[in-house]
Formats: C-alpha cells, structure tokens, sequence
C-alpha cells in the first residue's frame, strides 16, 4: 500500500475538474455559435460531448474522495475517462468543422 | 499484478501496477494535451467569428488547419496516455512522441499563412 505523502491526487482531481469544465463551457459557446448555422444539426454532437464531460466530471469527484478517506490507492481508474474527454474534444471540433463549411457553400 | 478488468486492456494486462503518483502525473499530462486540444479548437473558432480581413479561402485554409490539429491533438494525447501507462507498468523508458512536434509544425504554418494572408 502506498500511503499519500503529497496532495497530488487532488491536483491531479483539480485538473480532472477544471479540463472537464473547460469542455462543458467549450461545448456551450459552440452551440451558441453554430445553432443559427446548424440548427438542430449542432445539438447532437454537442450534447454528446456535454454528457461526456459530465460524467467525467463527476467521476473524478468520486475518485479524489476515495482517495483522501481511506488514503488507499482510489477505485480503478482506466482509460475510458481520457478517451471521454479525447472523444468530446473531436465532436467540438468536429462541429466546428461543419458549421464553418455550410456557411462557406452559402 | 496484471489486471484484466481494467480497459484497455493492451495497457493493463502487462507489467504491475506503479505507484499511483506516476499514473496520477501522466493523466495530469494528458489533461494537459486535452487543453492545449481545445485552445487549438479556439483559435480555428477565432478565425471564423472575427472579422480578420482575408480572403475566404484563407480562412478556409486557417480555420481547417486549427481544428483538424485540435481534434489530431485530442486523439494523440489518448494515445500517449495509454502507450506512457503502459511503459510506466512494465519499467521501460517512456516511449517517444512526435505529435508535439506535429503541433509545432502546424501552428508555424497557420502563422505563415495569417502573415501572408494579412498582407
């Protein structure tokens, strides 16, 4: 068992909150931006990507209080949080993508 | 201790498990990377709403490249992530990456085409 000797976890839960924030906001300004252009279209990807910033969000909540109770190493942590928020980044982008090219055929 | 319910199981089912403090660093990394993906997302959405004063196809060519290398970014910082947990596993030295590189590259060449879009 390795005990924590530092605060890196909830550094490391801090970043977790703060890139997940970052995309739900990213998320929200895009629709903002792209809904007159897209309309309908946009909310799809977006709320994909919300949802998975959400859930990431909450997710890292749950492994920072794991870890600081019982100063045990957290649940297990895999790759499917990094792969959420990896996905929502392309979706954002992806919406980008889309709304600038409708408006470039116009 | 290798650990088959945990995904992907490529990166999990070598090597055992490190002390968390190196895994917790390497997702600070990643996060990091994931960041830099989305101010690259920003500048592209910069380009298309601000009125710069060039030509469409400028824009076009701007607005294409920022995204596409933001998007690039997230997608290689997963896997940098994953390839690094998994040298971390197994003792080795951390795999070389070249997508910062890849970013530099693509930034330097957004820069070259604003100047000379602006001119």
């Amino acid at each position: 068992m390795v005990t924590d000797t530092g605060l890196s976890n909830e550094r490391t839960a801090l970043a977790w909150q703060r890139t997940a924030l970052s995309l739900m906001v990213a998320a929200a300004v895009m629709g903002r931006l792209t809904f007159g252009r897209l309309g309908l279209v946009a909310v799809g990807p977006l709320g994909i990507a919300t949802v998975l910033s959400a859930w990431v969000f909450l997710e890292s909540r749950g492994r920072y209080e794991d870890a600081t109770r019982r100063r045990l190493r957290p649940r297990p942590r895999g790759g499917r949080a990094p792969l959420a928020l990896a996905v929502a980044v392309v979706l954002i982008g992806a919406t980008e993508i889309a709304a600038f090219l409708t408006a470039t055929e116009t | 201790m290798s650990d088959r319910s945990r995904w992907p199981g490529w990166v999990y089912s070598t090597g055992e498990e490190p002390d968390y403090r190196f895994s917790f660093a390497n997702e600070r990394t990643f996060l990091a990377w994931i960041r830099t993906a989305l101010a690259l997302l920003a500048a592209a959405v910069a380009v298309d709403v601000v009125n710069l004063d060039i030509s469409r196809g400028m824009q076009v060519v701007l607005v294409t490249l920022l995204a596409v290398l933001g998007m690039v970014a997230a997608i290689a910082s997963w896997v940098r992530w994953a390839l690094s947990e998994r040298s971390i596993r197994e003792r080795r030295p951390l795999p070389s990456f070249g997508f910062a590189v890849l970013v530099a590259i693509g930034l330097v060449v957004a820069g070259i085409v604003f100047l000379l879009a602006s001119l």
